[in-house]
């Protein structure tokens, strides 16, 4: 009896084997190349685990995709090693524009630092668009002595102060490196492993500065257990009124704007077509009304995120030689 | 601080039939979640968010929590039932919980860990509904330093744990701790013992570690054995009785205290459930007077981490609502939902938004008082599952544990992994070596790194910070408590002599 019963699992697993494989050989037919994309879904790749800023963005920005193809485009979290896994993972698959990758300036980062030299961003895979800017703020916590980054920069000239963030090496590490080089204070980049235990350090006094994306910090503003001190933008933040009286960094004559950003990219050789009708999509997405509420929502929307193809591209070049030049500054590199 | 109004409208906004559905299908959901290793809880929720797009804010809210808190009791299933951990949180209750079982009291070990759990989350929802505000303010206070000391006291009970074989205990907990040494360095990005290999780089995530070396060693070691080719030490001697609610009480003590020991570490950000239950435990081996039992079945060693790591979960909520600051990562993921459906978790939440507060303490309650009172029944059900021949179990561990291992990163590498802690786990039960302190070194390897360095980078490299700050001093006091008590109580009882 026992027999018989592991004979007819034993069966049926090798069916399902068997069924697997199948369909994984007929969806890779050639066939498929010569009628009209999309045939099957088509994976996007997000670099990081689920919950995260980038997960949300893109599992949204999936769904919304879906409801314009005639076939669903499916997220997959590949994460892992700062988001590399995730590049190396799409660097990996055929270039037929059924992967599309999700990618944020931890990419280029690694890029300019060399972390997996197989695989580079700028030289195997192909903007499509830029979706998203984040802005970062700098906050002190409400009993701060100081009160404004004048303050803040007089004071650090001569001492050291310390700045929470998180990744060391990454874009906390850089933006903060770039603003000390910028303005000539001595900072020390204290890394947290997440966002949270950042945001308990500041508010429990542990460091004296805080650095984080508006979103992030808004409600401990609101709150007034945070007070903004500075935006990294070249204008300052109208849209928000606890922003109104924060100067913005170009404004005090600091050429420092970096922040955060999202974007989807494809492995370099993807027919023109086929980008081209994955560009028309996210265009049409984007300016959605579904989309622009989403933006808002999760403030997003204060500094035109929006890049075409080229304009992407331009804009990738520049920030690689942004991280590049900081990291050889400091002898990251 | 309650508002009685609030309170009642709370209440009345949970109980209609479709909120308790959700509550009832949630922790059921949470429960089955929990308990598959690698499928974790934060996972799961994931799963469900999809889902609560389609439905108003509050039920999707109270779906999500119920499923948080039923999740917390799943882990310790699978924990007792076939010595694997579902989730680490409940490494601590292998230690007796399946020497129970294998005695042949599957149906006691797994009522005494569900209605454990359920006093503990109670406890710490009560403490919640009461004391959140000024509670999250003090959790504040604790930083690096504290951090540091904290662990250091999870590292310090291992000793408790390998009281039979101290030496092998303290080894596997080095080696825990080298590999928590694998992967970017936490401070300066350096990457460490990587060997240019791109997937080290992330570290060496410890669930396919936990799922290796005690799912797949187990199943090695019964099939080596062939001491189990007839079922769970033959099918027939399992007892489905569970405990009833008097003999529960004379633990009382041990749950309380397990609770408090769970609510409080589990409200501080960034600890979570593993250090609750390993302290506890070792606080319950401490106290008790025949410690030669603990290791070989004793309730106590059920009960106590299972209340810990339960209130943990309660608690790491109150930090996440409150402030927003998440203090697991499956609250930061429930955070992550509560703001997709709008909802702006943190200081405002109190004062712009006290019902939803009050609802999501309510059905967390609910969804434990039903686990306290139909808990060991269902557990009947669970312990039921060892009566299949071993031959068909273990198939299926196996193939949940290599689904586990590819869901975390969907690649193969960490089913590899996995396969290779299989066989090292194995290797280390052939000689006695305890997979328990491997995990245990290096879940919490990472974070005493990480906070010892980080707290002498603030200092500017000042060693005495660690005892010049009034709480890391008592608690590092306490390390030394647990570290120097049998030699005191030794050289105490000589004296008397």
């Amino acid at each position: 009896m026992k027999k018989y019963l592991s004979v007819a699992i034993v069966g049926l697993l090798g069916l399902g084997l068997a069924l697997v494989g199948c369909s994984d050989k007929s969806s890779d037919s050639s066939k498929a190349d010569q009628e009209v994309y999309p045939q099957r879904p088509v994976e996007l790749v997000i670099p990081f685990g689920e919950g995260g800023a980038s997960d949300i963005f893109a599992r949204k920005f999936a769904e919304m995709m879906t409801k314009r193809l005639p076939q669903p485009i499916q997220p997959v979290n590949k994460k892992g090693s700062g988001g590399l896994k995730g590049m190396i993972y799409a660097a990996q698959q055929n270039n037929d524009g059924y992967t599309i990758l999700e990618i944020t300036p931890s990419h280029v980062i690694a890029d300019a630092m060399d972390k997996s030299p197989a695989v580079k961003l700028l030289r195997d895979f192909e903007p499509l668009t830029r979706i998203q800017s984040d802005i970062y703020i700098l906050g002190v916590p409400k009993n701060s002595k100081f009160t404004s980054f004048k303050d803040l920069v007089e004071y650090g000239k001569t001492n050291m102060v310390t700045f929470a963030g998180i990744s060391p090496g990454g874009l906390d590490d850089m933006t903060l490196t770039a603003l000390a080089d910028a303005t000539g204070m001595k900072i020390r980049f204290i890394p947290y492993k997440s966002g949270s235990e950042v945001k308990a350090a500041v508010l429990g006094g542990e460091v004296d500065i805080y650095l984080d994306k508006v979103i992030s910090a808004i409600n401990y503003i609101k709150d007034g257990s945070i007070r903004p001190i500075l935006v990294l933008n070249n204008k300052r933040i109208d849209k928000i009124k606890e922003f109104k009286e924060v100067p913005s960094s170009v404004e005090l004559g600091y050429d420092v704007t970096i922040g955060s950003w999202r974007g989807f990219v494809v492995k370099k050789g993807v027919p023109q077509e086929i980008k081209a009708l994955l560009i028309k999509t996210m265009n049409e997405v984007y300016n959605s009304q579904e989309y622009q509420k989403f933006a808002e929502l999760n403030l997003v929307n204060i500094r035109e995120g929006f890049l075409n193809a080229e304009s992407f591209s331009v804009d990738l070049e520049k920030q690689y030689k942004l991280f590049d030049g900081i990291a050889r500054k400091v002898g990251l590199k | 601080m309650m508002d009685t109004s609030l309170f009642f409208q709370a209440i009345d906004l949970v109980f209609t039939p479709f909120n308790l559905s959700m509550i009832v299908g949630g922790m059921l959901l949470g429960v089955f979640f929990g308990a598959l290793p690698g499928i974790s809880s934060s996972m799961g929720i994931v799963l469900m968010i999809p889902f609560t797009y389609y439905m108003g804010i509050m039920p999707s809210v109270i779906l999500l929590v119920a499923l948080y808190a039923g999740s917390a009791y799943g882990g310790s299933i699978t924990a007792i039932m076939f010595n694997t951990p579902g989730t680490p949180e409940a490494v601590a209750t292998t230690f007796d919980g399946y020497p129970m079982a294998k005695k042949g009291e599957a149906g006691k070990a797994l009522g005494l860990a569900m209605t454990a759990s359920a006093a503990g989350s109670i406890f710490s929802i009560l403490v919640m509904l009461m004391l959140s505000p000024t509670l999250s303010k003090i959790a504040l206070k604790i930083q690096s330093a504290e951090y540091f000391a904290l662990t250091l006291l999870g590292i310090a009970c291992i000793s408790s744990v390998g009281s039979k074989n101290l030496i092998k205990a303290l080894i596997t907990g080095c080696i825990g701790i080298l590999i928590a040494m694998i992967g970017l360095d936490p401070m300066s990005g350096v990457s460490r013992l990587t060997f240019d290999k791109i997937d080290l780089l992330g570290g060496v995530e410890f669930i396919p570690v936990m799922i290796g070396a005690f799912a797949m060693a187990e199943i090695l070691k019964q099939v080596v054995d062939k001491a189990t080719s007839e079922g769970f030490e033959g099918s027939e001697k399992i007892s489905l009785a569970t405990i009833k609610f008097k003999e529960f009480m004379q633990y009382k003590w041990t749950v309380l205290k397990s609770s408090i020991i769970g609510t409080a570490i589990g409200i501080l950000p960034g600890t979570g459930g593993s250090i609750a239950s390993i302290v506890s435990y070792g606080e319950a081996v401490r106290s008790c007077h025949n410690k030669e039992d603990f290791g070989s079945g004793k309730p106590e060693g059920i009960i106590a981490p299972e209340a810990a790591n339960n209130a943990a979960a309660g608690g790491a909520m109150i930090p996440t609502l409150v402030l927003g600051i998440p203090g697991s990562p499956t609250t930061a993921i429930i955070l992550a939902a509560l703001v997709l459906q709008g909802l702006q978790p943190g200081p405002q939440l109190m004062t712009e938004q006290p019902l939803m507060l009050y609802a999501i303490f309510f059905s967390m309650l609910i969804a434990s008082i039903i686990v306290f009172f139909g808990g060991r029944v269902a557990v009947k059900a669970f312990a039921a599952v060892l009566k299949l021949p071993y031959s068909i179990l273990a198939s299926i561990i196996v193939m949940f544990s290599i689904i586990g291992s590819y869901a975390i990163g969907n690649d193969m590498y960490q089913v590899w992994v996995m396969l290779g802690f299989g066989i090292f786990g194995f290797f280390m039960k052939q000689y006695d070596f305890s997979p328990a302190t491997l995990i245990l070194g290096l879940v919490l390897g990472k974070m005493m790194e990480e906070n010892f360095r980080r707290q002498l980078l603030l200092t500017n490299g000042d060693y005495n910070s660690f005892v010049t700050r009034p709480i890391s001093l008592v608690i590092l006091l306490f390390v030394a408590l647990v570290l120097f008590y049998p030699a005191i109580a030794k050289l105490f009882k000589k004296k008397q002599k």
